[in-house]
C-alpha cells in the first residue's frame, strides 16, 4: 500500500488540478482564499447570484458560533477571520449584527427623546425618520463601504480576500455600538461622548488590525495608504453616530437639570 | 405500481398524488363503484369541514375517492372530469366573497392558536397573500391615524416597506440557514401572525395610557413571535439553528411592538 499509494494521491493531485482548471465557474475568491488546511470545503456549488443554494455555505453556522465570533470581534486582536472563523467566513453574523444595531439605534435614539420630551412636557413629534435614517447610514456603512474597500483593493491588484470577508469583518466591527448605543441611555453628555468614540478606537483597531495585512501583502507601498481612507471613514461614521442619534442632550436641553428650572 | 404507506402527514400528501397519477394513466378503476361511492362521502365531507375553502377539499385526493370523477376516452386520449364539490361559475358573488373571507378566517385561526383551528397544517399548505396584505394595510393604517399629522404619510410608507421588505428578508434567512419552507408559504404565515400587533396597535389607538399600552403590546410581540414559531419548528432545522431563525422573527415584530408603544 505504501508505494501503490503515492502514485495514487500524485494522480488524485493532477486529477484535480485539471478539474479546477476546467470549471471557470467556480468561486475564485473562497477557492484561492482557504489560509489553512483544515478549513472547511469551498461550496462545490456552481456560481450564480440567484441560486439560493450557492449562499447557503455562507449561513452554514450554529447559534454558540454566531455568539462566540460576535464576542470575539468586540476585542480587537489580529487574524479575526483565520483563527475565530476557521478561515470561512459567516454572513450571518454581519447581518444580523448590523440589524440589531439599527434597532438598538432607533429604540435607544427614540427613548432618549421621548424621555426628554415628557420631562419637558413639550408633547413634540415622534421620531419615526430614525429608522429610515438609521436603515441608511448603517446599512450604507456596513454593507456598501466593505464592497467599495473590496473593489479598490481588487482595482489596485491586492486581490487576497473575498467580498465575504470584507461584508463580515464590517459586518463584526460593528457589534460592539450595540452594548455602547444601550450605554448611551445614561443621560450624561461627555459620557456618552467618551463611549462612542471609545467604541470608535476598538472597532477601528479590530478593523485596522484585519484589515492592514491583507494590504500589506501589495507590492506597491501606496495601497498600505488605503488604511488611512478606512480609519477615517470610521471616525466619521462614529461622529454621524454620535449627531445623529444621541445629540439630544449635548444639542437640546439636558433631561436631568430639566425638571428642576 | 406498488407503493408503501407512510404515516407522517406530508409524506402521506405526497403518496395521495402517486395515487392520482396511478389512477389517471395506469389503473382502470370501476368508474360505476366510484361515483356511486363519490356523492355521499363528498356531501359529508362538506359538511363536516365547512365548504371547499379547505384545501383538502379542493386539491382531490382521488385515492381516498372523496370526489367523484367521469372518465371518457376522445380517439385514445382519456380525459378526466372531477366535480370538486359544487359549481362556483354561476354563484353569487356574496357566496365567493364569503368563501374568501373564511378561509383567510380559518388560516389565521390555525396560525395564531394551532389548537384551535384543529391543528390541522395542511390548511396553509394552501397559501394565499390576500389576508397578510388585509393584515398589514390595516395596520399601516391604524399606526399612521396614531401619529402626527404631518408624519402620517411617513408612517404608512414606512409600515408598508418594513412589513414586505422584513418578511420576505426572514424567509430568505430561514431558507439559507437550511430550513426546508416554501417562499410563499412563510409569507403568509408571517403576515398573518402580524394580527396581534395590529390588535396591539388597535388598543393602543383606543387607551392612551402608557401603562396599559406597553404591557399589551409586548404580550402580543411574544404572541406573534410564539405563532410564528409553531410554523416554523416544522421546517426541520437543525436543533442548533433555531434561535438563528428566530431571532430575525424576534427583530421583525419588535420595530412594530416598538412603534406602538412609542407613539
Amino acid at each position: 500500500m505504501s508505494q501503490g499509494g503515492y502514485a495514487v494521491v500524485d494522480v488524485d493531485d493532477e486529477i484535480n488540478d485539471q478539474g479546477n482548471g476546467l470549471e471557470f465557474k467556480t468561486f475564485l475568491p473562497t477557492d484561492s482564499h482557504a489560509p489553512r488546511a483544515t478549513s472547511p470545503s469551498p461550496p462545490d456549488v456552481p456560481y450564480s447570484p440567484f441560486n439560493l443554494a450557492y449562499y447557503q455555505t455562507y449561513f452554514d453556522v450554529d447559534t454558540n458560533t454566531v455568539l462566540k465570533r460576535v464576542g470575539m470581534a468586540m476585542i480587537p486582536r489580529p487574524g479575526f477571520i483565520a483563527e475565530n472563523c476557521d478561515g470561512q467566513i459567516d454572513l450571518y453574523g454581519p447581518f444580523w449584527t448590523l440589524t440589531t444595531l439599527i434597532l438598538v439605534l432607533y429604540i435607544t435614539s427614540t427613548l432618549i427623546s421621548s424621555i426628554t420630551q415628557y420631562l419637558a412636557s413639550s408633547h413634540a413629534s415622534s421620531n419615526l425618520p430614525l429608522l429610515s435614517t438609521a436603515v441608511s447610514v448603517i446599512y450604507f456603512y456596513g454593507l456598501g463601504l466593505p464592497a467599495l474597500v473590496w473593489g479598490a483593493t481588487k482595482w489596485l491588484g491586492v486581490g487576497e480576500w473575498g467580498v465575504a470577508e470584507a461584508l463580515g469583518l464590517y459586518g463584526y466591527a460593528m457589534g460592539v455600538y450595540i452594548p455602547i448605543s444601550l450605554l448611551c441611555l445614561i443621560p450624561v453628555g461627555i459620557l456618552r461622548w467618551v463611549l462612542v468614540f471609545g467604541g470608535a478606537a476598538s472597532s477601528g483597531y479590530f478593523l485596522v488590525q484585519n484589515i492592514y495585512p491583507v494590504l500589506a501583502s501589495a507590492d506597491n507601498k501606496m495601497t498600505r495608504l488605503l488604511i488611512i481612507a478606512v480609519i477615517a471613514l470610521h471616525g466619521g461614521m462614529a461622529l454621524a453616530i454620535k449627531v445623529l442619534f444621541f445629540s439630544n442632550s449635548t444639542i437640546g436641553p439636558d433631561p436631568i437639570p430639566d425638571p428642576m428650572s | 405500481m406498488s407503493y408503501d404507506r407512510v404515516g407522517t402527514p406530508s409524506q402521506q400528501l405526497i403518496q395521495a398524488d402517486d395515487d392520482d397519477l396511478d389512477t389517471l394513466s395506469f389503473s382502470h378503476p370501476n368508474p360505476a363503484s366510484n361515483s356511486n361511492a363519490g356523492p355521499s362521502s363528498s356531501s359529508s365531507q362538506q359538511q363536516a369541514q365547512a365548504g371547499p375553502s379547505n384545501p383538502s377539499g379542493v386539491s382531490g385526493r382521488i385515492g381516498q375517492s372523496s370526489q367523484p370523477r367521469r372518465e371518457r376516452g376522445w380517439g385514445g386520449v382519456r380525459t378526466e372530469t372531477r366535480y370538486t364539490g359544487e359549481s362556483t361559475l354561476d354563484e353569487p358573488v356574496t357566496k365567493t366573497i364569503m368563501r374568501d373571507l373564511n378561509s383567510i378566517y380559518a388560516k389565521l385561526l390555525q396560525v395564531l392558536y394551532p389548537p384551535k383551528g384543529g391543528g390541522n397544517n395542511q390548511l396553509l399548505r394552501d397559501w394565499d397573500l390576500w389576508g397578510p396584505l388585509v393584515i398589514c394595510l390595516t395596520l399601516a393604517i391604524i399606526l399612521s391615524l396614531d401619529a402626527p399629522q404631518e408624519q402620517s404619510m411617513q408612517v404608512f410608507s414606512l409600515v408598508i416597506s418594513l412589513v414586505t421588505i422584513g418578511s420576505v428578508v426572514v424567509t430568505i434567512n430561514s431558507k439559507l440557514l437550511g430550513g426546508k419552507v416554501s417562499f410563499f408559504q412563510s409569507l403568509c404565515v408571517l403576515g398573518y401572525a402580524l394580527a396581534p400587533i395590529l390588535l396591539a396597535s388597535i388598543v393602543s389607538l383606543l387607551v392612551h395610557t402608557l401603562f396599559v399600552r406597553i404591557p399589551v403590546s409586548l404580550a402580543c410581540w411574544a404572541w406573534s413571535v410564539w405563532a410564528s414559531m409553531n410554523f416554523f419548528t416544522g421546517t426541520r432545522l437543525q436543533e442548533s439553528r433555531t434561535f438563528l431563525a428566530v431571532y430575525p422573527m424576534c427583530l421583525f415584530f419588535f420595530v412594530f411592538a416598538w412603534m406602538i408603544m412609542i407613539q
